[in-house]
């Protein structure tokens, strides 16, 4: 069974994880913000006593400089390089002087020495945190599951796949389990995909987490979807292990591929582009469309269910504890609106988000483990009741990819 | 000439208040925006403007049908077109024309259906507008 990664996002995302730790297998914390969080980075791991991961983020050192700057909330509004990066900067490079100044450069990378410093800071994150508290130390449990090469982003004009490759050569004499990371753009991924196997393969890695940038399941077309299961089974062909650093749903039917594990945020993280997000305050709570395995915005769901029975919408959209309680009053239409409650400010309320990521952790879990559990044909079966509900209640915009995924699931 | 919306929205606006009840313009509900919304103290009405794209204007008034009482659709006189009004009249959504400077007149082409809203959104937009909790 495909093993299933929540990615964090922020720390205000902890309490749904702490109280559903059986809606997924693992934690991905990423370096900055775990660096920037330590104490909370070590209570939510030690208390979901599940694998967990830090992703090194190194990429983001090589992305344009304004992503790592942070304008200060006082009246000047000075920008300034963001703390957490100029201390991982330091943990990872010896100087945070080029934060938020210039972008790395391929030439400016001392392969083992990066390597070095990144596998250090995984295996000691969490150190300072826990020096009076040996207990935790020896629990094992803040130790990672994998650890991870240092990565920048792998276009198509190849500028970083070398430094990418010596580094990983590089920490697999550090640490032979290392895994590596290969984050390659839509490009590569059409054309260059015999290269990145054969040049990975070549350091000896063993273990890959697979970062597509913006690869959208839902939305992407035959060819690219196939091309993605193609590069999983010519890793699989040379032994090599795969998970996926973004991925949702399609995971299940890549699994067929040789897809061993992927990740995703909660509700939201199913995909990534190269640069890191900056700003844009909280997203509105979104609402997880089982039929379509997809999440939509809490009106769309409206509009497209408001005229359904709420045993309809049991027997054929969800029966997750969160809907069967919101549609105890039989109607649909207010069991929804739930999701997008607001407050006297019209700001969502931490009561819309907590229904929003609860029914987003269990039916995803239920849908990875029941869909994981089909054989081919009962999963296009599945996919194809799915599509025909949806034709009935007139989403058909939503449905376009469900034929697409069945078409890949392979005989 | 093109007449931009907001000038069309400001006539209904200014005829609607003339009319006694009580106005918010550009109202945001969660990350909508309604263009108008209305009430008379008992009944609460979405307005939806839109001079060009009425099929647009359906989707967001179908929304709107969600939230409010009675919703209806705003359009430049010279757009009421037999299309939309079926179209309208088959979702009980209302047609309103507004006519030309200096002197736009209302003309209340379909009238609205009663909408089966939702009291959560209907109780909210009204503690929102400071209509009523």
């Amino acid at each position: 069974m495909i093993e299933q990664y929540i990615r964090l996002g922020t720390h205000a995302e902890a309490e749904y994880l702490r109280k559903l730790p059986t809606a997924f297998d693992g934690l991905v914390l990423n370096a900055n913000l775990v660096f920037g969080t330590p104490a909370a980075s070590v209570s939510l791991v030690y208390a979901l006593n599940k694998p967990y991961y830090i992703d090194p983020f190194t990429h983001a050192f090589a992305s344009p400089p304004r992503f790592l700057q942070s304008r200060q909330k006082d009246k000047n509004a000075k920008v300034a390089p963001k703390r957490t990066f100029v201390g991982l900067a330091s943990a990872y490079f010896g100087n945070s002087e080029f934060v938020g100044r210039d972008a790395l450069v391929p030439a400016q990378i001392d392969v083992d020495d990066l390597a070095a410093r990144v596998i250090s800071f995984q295996t000691s994150w969490y150190e300072e945190e826990v020096k009076n508290d040996q207990f935790i130390v020896d629990s094992g449990l803040l130790r990672p599951s994998r650890i991870l090469a240092p990565y920048f982003p792998v276009r198509s004009d190849f500028q970083w796949l070398d430094v990418n490759l010596r580094a990983l050569s590089a920490a697999l004499k550090l640490v032979p389990t290392a895994v590596a990371v290969v984050p390659i753009s839509m490009a590569v991924l059409r054309d260059y995909r015999e290269k990145i196997v054969n040049d990975y393969a070549a350091t000896g890695a063993k273990s890959v987490v697979l970062w597509i940038e913006n690869l959208d399941e839902d939305r992407a077309d035959v060819l690219d979807l196939t091309s993605y299961c193609d590069l999983l089974s010519q890793f699989r062909a040379k032994a090599i292990t795969v998970a996926n650093a973004f991925g949702g749903f399609f995971s299940c039917i890549a699994q067929h591929s040789g897809l061993g594990a992927f990740a995703h945020g909660l509700v939201y993280g199913e995909n990534k582009g190269f640069s890191p997000i900056v700003g844009g305050g909280q997203p509105p709570p979104r609402y997880y469309f089982r039929p379509a395995h997809i999440t939509i915005s809490v009106p769309e769901a409206e509009l497209l269910l408001a005229n359904i029975s709420a045993e309809s919408y049991i027997a054929q959209v969800c029966d997750c504890a969160i809907c069967v309680r919101l549609m105890q009053s039989g109607d649909v239409a207010s069991g929804l609106a739930k999701f997008a409650e607001v407050d006297v400010e019209n700001k969502y309320t931490p009561a819309a988000y907590a229904l929003s990521r609860f029914h987003f952790l269990l039916v995803r879990r239920k849908e990875v483990r029941q869909f994981g559990s089909l054989d081919a044909q009962a999963q296009r079966a599945a996919l194809y009741a799915d599509r025909t509900f949806c034709l009935s209640i007139g989403a058909i915009d939503y449905a376009v990819h469900l034929h697409r995924w069945a078409m890949l699931i392979p005989s | 000439m093109i007449v931009p919306e907001a000038f069309y929205q400001r006539a209904l606006a200014t005829h609607l208040s003339a009319s006694g009840l009580r106005v918010r313009e550009e109202f945001c509900y969660g990350r909508r925006r309604f263009d108008i919304v209305a009430f008379d103290g008992d009944s609460l009405y979405g307005f939806e403007v839109k001079c060009i794209n009425w099929q647009r204007a359906m989707q967001q008034a179908r929304y709107q049908q969600l939230c409010c009482d009675l919703v209806t659709i705003v359009v430049p006189a010279l757009r009421v077109k037999k299309s939309l009004l079926t179209a309208a009249q088959e979702a009980g959504i209302g047609v309103a024309a507004v006519g030309n400077a200096p002197e736009w007149a209302i003309d209340w082409v379909l009238e609205p259906r009663p909408c089966n809203s939702v009291p959560l959104h209907r109780k909210q937009i009204l503690m929102l507008s400071g209509w009523g909790s």
